[in-house]
This record gives structure tokens, C-alpha cells and sequence, in this order.
């Protein structure tokens, strides 16, 4: 985009991108040449399919440049939240060079994501929207956007690689490498499904994160409407949509566990039955040494995911479970 | 796929970043997930890498690795570089992947795409077979190392194009943003353009390029895009009234002073240290592999082993540049300069005026004496303990924010 700092965030580590347990389940193997030659036709075949619905948002009050993807034939884009923020228009430019004019409907900035109207009539090309949460670390994924930028001189660049690691929330992490102006561009898997649109960046390259497709499907009434909410935030603990136990953690040195200090009444765990002074020692099965891996893997979480908590109680083995609140609504649902 | 490997290899080694911060949220199962299909993916790789790989070589000067380089012709020359190797100090010389050294000299400059020819001495080296189809948008690349591994994978991001701007089209004409169209309306026509000459005028509105509708002015460069300096296009112009239809001849673009962005030049740096020159080739593809500077020249393999072309530079975090095995083979087939004549021709170096990052002093500036091999030398050792320095103060600028 165009040149412009829109979100300084955590300094250099980590910077919007406006310019601004691999678990088999059908996905394509990479063990032979063969396996290779058979993914390779499928992203090319992606790259052909999605391009022409591809697009770059450009914002003329800003001179800010974004990417986004069409999804529907009467031209309803998706692009990440902070591409249109501040924006009520935008110019929506497709790689053949049409421009067409395009309003800004609603925004969720807790998770990046936005929809904006082409208001000319269509019909555009679009493409199919898939699902985020069934994505796993090692699942292949393609990008296209506008890196640094539109340029008239090229189409959006296509770029391939693969989940690293789910989280925070809604948000996924790929090794497909972006850049300022990638911003809100399309996320596909390996059928030219829609599923995620790009988001930010850390400073290593496979650290490229993507709000997921699933958190439109989610808000999508409130975004059609044009409703705007949230905050934008990186730390997945300020974000009020994170989810939630409802305990507090204590500390035990030279013990692996985490102890239950307190439970918020009336919360996800309190419901579940997790009482003081139980001791957490898996989540989903998977060992918990100390705080900040149960802090980690709640943040890989979505609000309303149920987690098998894993407790040790009076020297006994428990297993609760726990379906996870947002941080906002810990206190107010029963 | 790879890109695990070779960064932590190439990238990490600087400035490395503690593992468990490289992604906040990177789960033990999950690092181990991705570590075994990476290594599952370079293996699959392997075979495919193998011919090329003999024709790979590591170019060294004293105790610097400089560049990697693709052997040509009857193996008896070397393509690599120049901007790496040219203004290096100690005697040059390449070693293969079977370990074995040969000492290189200098024998021919292509500047503009900064590229050298290295002669062999000694055995001959085996030479590259040249592929030259393009591959297809979203197509498997691989850059070879001289021992058989992979350098960097990566796709085909944007099909061959030319970067250079002043092989552009130009009809020197500046359109009314504030216009809400269709059509693009002039703010501006410069006096000594195409469009001048043709009799357009502030305030026409050009509605037609050729037979294509003009709804704005990113359609109108992209409609100019394909088109080659000379050549007369056609367009259907509206003034006030009237409608006329009129013939421009486009002219080359001039140099323009690119605004410097410093948050996308940070962004740039995101990932790894970029070549020195990395822009104006006249044909090239984009591919979103991660190679280190000193990882530029060698060839890239299709999934079916053939050479589609070598590497040209790392341009950013999201790009590199290949130049297509037709591209190089119609190259080899012009005159490459001497550089006993470097004298004259060190003074400008294509592509590094926007070769360095945070728009600081620049290596080669039109104008600049750098009157012999010595001093351009100098420039260019200055250059990288510059981007050395400057490296070093993002590194510990990230700490300090950590």
C-alpha cells in the first residue's frame, strides 16, 4: 500500500500488513516426486481459477492500497478490517485493470475482518468460500494479493505454503510469505477455497497470519449491516473475543500443573465443575507444564470450543469438559 | 516444504530470533509436524535436483562466500552475480559440489542485467542444459546448491515481465483523481509527450484505448502496460462536446524519483537480507522462494529437473527473481563487455538506485567517479558494512521493543 504507516504495532516484530500435530485428514502427501507433481497441477490449477476474483482496494482519501477477494456474483468483497479503516469508499480493482467503485460495509477489527460492496452490477467473478477451523499445521495453502502495493505491471503475486500453527483464535499462521498491501488479500487450500484473508506479520518468514474464514461466517449478518466493532490488537489476551475458562491460574514451582486459584462463578469452568485447588495437567489431552502453555493453548482456541480439561483432584485423574466463554462475556452468560 | 529448512539455515544466522518467539503460538506437535513434512518434501526433491546441481558452484573470494554461479557454454565459463562478485577483494575462484576448487577470472560484463561471465581454469566444469519454456503461473521452482540440496522452493508468482521502467510505455499524460468518470480526465499533458504531440489537451477525458472501454486511470496503465515504446495507439478522446478519436506514438519512460516508503522498506528486510541490486532486469520471473544474497546465480529446476532459468536476486520477503533459460541463452549470445573497460562503465550500475533499503547513500550514483576497479571496489565494501550496520540497529531495535 501505498506507503503509510496505518498500524505501527509491536515495533518492527510485528506489523500490519496494510500499508500500509498434523493429524491426517485427507490432505495432499509431499513424499515422492509423484506426490509433488500431483500438488504442483493443483496450484497451479488454484492460481488460474482465483486470480480474476482477486482484487486490489485502494483508497483515494488514504492513498492506501489493499488486497480482497470477490465471493459473491453481485460483487460482495472480504478483506482484512484495517485496509478499510477510516474509509467509506474505495476504488475495487480487478487484475484486468476494471475499476469499479466500492462501499464499505461493516468491520470486526478483534479479528481483522471487513466487508466492502461493489456498488457497479455485476456479475463478477467470485470464488467459493471454504472453512478455517478444520485447518491443521502442515495443510497446504496459496495466497495472492497485492505485495506492495497495486502495480499495474502485474497481477497479484501467488505465493504456496503450508499451516505452521493455529491461533490466536480465529487467526491461522502460514509460511506463505506477505508484505504491506497483501493486507486483506485471499487465503485458498488446495480446492480454491476461500479460507482466510491476510492479516499481519512477524519478522520471521513463515510468521504470516491470516484471519480465518470461519470469523465472517460468524459476524456475517452484523458486517452486511455495516456494523463496525472491535479492537485491533496482536496480543491474543487484550482481544475480547478470546476465549476463556474463567480461573485464575496459580503458580507452583517445581510442579508440573497449573493450579486453580480461584473460579469465576457462573463461568465456562465453574459450570463444568472445576473447583480451587484442582491442578490442570492436560487440555485436550495434550500435557500442560506451567501457565504459559495453558495460556497458549486456550489462545489456539475459539469461544465456544469444548476442551477436555485434564485435573488432578485428592490424587485422582478428572476430566472436565469445558465449552470456552469470550473474555467479554465471562461475567454475563450463565 | 523446505522453507523450514533453508531459513532457518540462511536466515536465522545473523540475528537470530529465540525459537519459541519465531511464531508466539507454535505448538511442540505442531513444529514437529512441519519439520517432518519439510523433510519429507526436500527428499522428494532430491532427484530432481541432482543434474542441475553438478552444473552449481559456490563463487568464493578469499574467505567470502559471495554468490552461487551456473556453468555455461563448454564448462569452461561461469554465470554469476556482478554486483556480488564484481567489486570483490582476493583472487576469485568456485568450487563445486564434489568440493573440488578452480581458480576463476572475470572475462565479461552484462551490466544491465547485472550479470558476469567467470572463465574456468583449469578442468572443465560440467554445463547447464538449457529448458526454454516458461513455466506455468503456480509452478514448482527450485534453486539448486552445488552439493544436490535444495537452495530455496518456491512457485511461480507472477509470469515473466520486465522491470525495467524506462522500457515502458509512456504517453505523458497525468489523469484528475477527484474525476469520477468514466474515462480518465487530463489534470496534465506534458509539453515534449506522445500525447502533446497528438493534440490532447487538459481537460479531454480519453474514454477508449484502442477498442477497450477506459472506466479509469488504472485501467489506462494497464491497457498502456503491454504496449512497447514506438508503438501508435489509437484512442477515442471526448472534449466538451465532441467526440474525436486520435493516434499517439508512446514514447519511453522517463526516470522518475521513486518515493521512498519507510515502513515497506522495514517490511522488506522482514525475513532476511536482500540483494544489492535487485530491480531493473528486462525479463523476469517473480517466484516467493527465500534465497540469501550469497545463494544468487545459481540455476532453478522444474519438478522435472530441467534448468527454466537462474537466479537473479532476492528483492524482498516475498520475492525473487529468476530469468527465464530463454532469456539467458539469447544473452549469451550478445558480446559481453571487457572489464578492462569497467573503467568507464563501473559509473553506472543498473537497478542499484533503488537496490538499498532505507533510501540511505547509494552505492552507485549516475555521476559518481568510481574511475577504477580499486575504488569501485571501495564503494561496494562500503555499500555492505553500511547494510551490515544497518541490519545490526534493526536487530537491536526488535530487542528493545521485545
Amino acid at each position: 500500500m501505498k506507503r503509510r504507516l496505518t498500524f505501527p504495532l509491536a515495533g518492527v516484530a510485528c506489523m500490519w500488513l496494510a500499508f500500509a500435530a498434523a493429524l491426517v485428514h485427507g490432505r495432499e502427501a509431499a513424499k515422492t516426486l509423484e506426490d509433488l507433481v500431483k500438488l504442483e497441477a493443483k496450484v497451479e490449477a488454484v492460481a488460474a481459477k482465483v486470480m480474476p476474483a482477486t482484487v486490489a482496494l485502494l483508497s483515494e482519501k488514504t492513498g492506501s492500497s489493499g488486497s480482497g477477494v470477490v465471493t459473491t456474483a453481485d460483487g460482495l468483497v472480504l478483506t482484512a478490517a484495517h485496509v478499510v479503516q477510516g474509509v467509506a469508499e474505495v476504488v475495487v480493482v480487478f487484475p484486468s485493470g476494471k475499476q469499479v467503485p466500492g462501499k464499505v460495509l461493516g468491520a470486526n477489527y478483534s479479528k481483522d475482518i471487513a466487508m466492502v460492496q461493489i456498488t457497479a452490477k455485476g456479475p463478477w467473478p467470485h470464488v467459493e468460500r471454504g472453512e478455517s477451523k478444520p485447518l491443521v499445521a502442515g495443510d497446504w495453502v496459496i495466497a495472492l494479493g497485492h505485495s506492495a502495493g497495486f502495480d499495474p505491471g502485474r497481477p497479484p503475486p501467488v505465493r504456496f505454503g503450508r499451516v505452521i500453527s493455529k491461533g490466536p483464535g480465529n487467526f491461522l499462521t502460514t509460511d506463505c510469505t506477505l508484505i504491506g498491501g497483501d493486507s486483506g488479500g485471499p487465503l485458498f487450500d488446495l480446492d480454491g477455497k476461500l479460507v482466510g484473508v491476510h492479516s499481519n506479520i512477524g519478522l520471521s518468514v513463515k510468521n504470516n497470519n491470516h484471519a480465518g474464514i470461519d470469523g465472517f461466517r460468524e459476524d456475517w449478518q452484523r458486517l452486511l449491516a455495516g456494523e463496525g466493532w472491535g479492537r485491533l490488537s496482536l496480543d491474543p489476551f487484550a482481544n475480547p473475543e478470546m476465549p476463556m475458562l474463567g480461573i485464575q491460574m496459580g503458580l507452583l514451582r517445581f510442579v508440573k500443573g497449573v493450579p486453580v486459584e480461584m473460579v469465576v462463578p457462573r463461568s465456562p469452568a465453574a459450570a463444568a465443575g472445576v473447583r480451587l485447588g484442582d491442578l490442570i495437567l492436560s487440555v485436550d489431552g495434550s500435557s500442560i507444564r506451567n501457565r504459559d502453555e495453558l495460556k497458549q493453548v486456550l489462545a489456539k482456541k475459539q469461544a465456544g470450543d469444548e476442551v477436555a480439561l485434564g485435573v488432578l483432584r485428592d490424587d485422582k485423574n478428572l476430566e472436565f469438559k469445558v465449552t470456552l466463554a469470550r473474555r467479554d462475556k465471562l461475567f454475563h452468560e450463565p | 516444504m523446505n522453507k523450514a529448512a533453508y531459513l532457518l539455515l540462511a536466515w536465522l544466522l545473523p540475528g537470530p530470533l529465540p525459537a519459541q518467539q519465531e511464531i508466539p503460538l507454535l505448538r511442540p506437535e505442531e513444529r514437529q509436524a512441519v519439520d517432518a513434512q519439510a523433510d519429507d518434501f526436500n527428499h522428494a526433491l532430491a532427484p530432481v535436483l541432482a543434474t542441475a546441481a553438478k552444473s552449481t558452484v559456490r563463487v568464493w573470494a578469499g574467505k567470502r562466500r559471495l554468490a552461487y554461479g551456473t556453468v555455461v557454454a563448454d564448462g569452461r565459463k561461469i554465470l554469476t552475480k556482478f554486483s556480488e562478485v564484481g567489486g570483490a577483494a582476493g583472487a576469485l575462484r568456485v568450487e563445486a559440489g564434489d568440493g573440488a576448487v578452480r581458480p576463476v577470472t572475470i572475462a565479461g560484463v552484462y551490466q544491465n542485467e547485472d550479470i558476469t561471465v567467470l572463465s574456468v581454469e583449469g578442468e572443465p566444469l560440467v554445463p547447464v542444459k538449457w529448458f526454454n519454456e516458461e513455466p506455468k503461473l503456480g509452478g514448482f521452482l527450485t534453486a539448486t546448491q552445488p552439493g544436490g540440496q535444495p537452495a530455496a522452493f518456491g512457485v511461480v508468482s507472477v509470469l515473466e515481465r520486465n522491470l525495467r521502467e524506462t522500457d515502458k510505455a509512456f504517453m505523458g499524460v497525468q489523469g484528475d483523481w477527484h474525476f469520477a468518470g468514466p474515462g480518465v480526465k487530463l489534470q496534465e499533458v506534458r509539453p515534449d509527450s506522445g500525447a502533446a504531440a497528438a493534440g490532447l489537451r487538459q481537460g479531454d477525458v480519453i474514454l477508449r484505448v484502442k477498442d477497450r472501454p477506459i472506466s479509469g486511470m488504472l485501467e489506462l496503465r494497464n491497457a498502456l502496460t503491454g504496449l512497447a515504446p514506438g508503438s501508435r495507439v489509437p484512442m477515442t478522446v471526448s472534449r466538451g462536446e465532441k467526440q474525436l478519436t486520435v493516434e499517439i506514438l508512446l514514447g519511453n519512460r522517463p526516470e522518475m524519483p521513486q518515493l521512498s516508503n519507510g515502513r515497506l522498506n522495514v517490511m522488506e528486510q522482514m525475513g532476511g537480507p536482500t540483494s544489492r541490486v535487485r530491480d531493473s532486469f528486462s525479463n523476469v520471473i517473480q517466484s516467493d522462494m527465500c534465497l540469501a544474497p550469497d545463494q544468487i546465480g545459481g540455476p532453478v529446476v522444474d519438478l522435472q529437473g530441467r534448468v527454466v532459468g537462474i537466479t537473479m536476486a532476492r528483492a524482498d520477503r516475498t520475492r525473487s527473481f529468476v530469468m527465464p533459460s530463454a532469456s539467458v541463452t539469447k544473452l549469451l549470445e550478445s558480446q559481453p563487455l571487457d572489464p578492462a573497460q569497467m573503467k568507464v562503465a563501473a559509473r553506472e550500475v543498473p537497478g542499484s538506485r533503488r537496490g538499498n533499503p532505507q533510501g540511505q547513500q547509494e552505492p552507485f550514483q549516475p555521476g559518481m567517479e568510481a574511475s577504477d576497479p580499486d575504488r569501485m571496489r571501495r564503494h561496494l565494501e562500503d555499500m555492505q558494512r553500511l547494510m551490515d550496520r544497518m541490519r545490526a540497529e534493526m536487530e537491536r531495535l526488535e530487542q528493545q521493543q521485545r
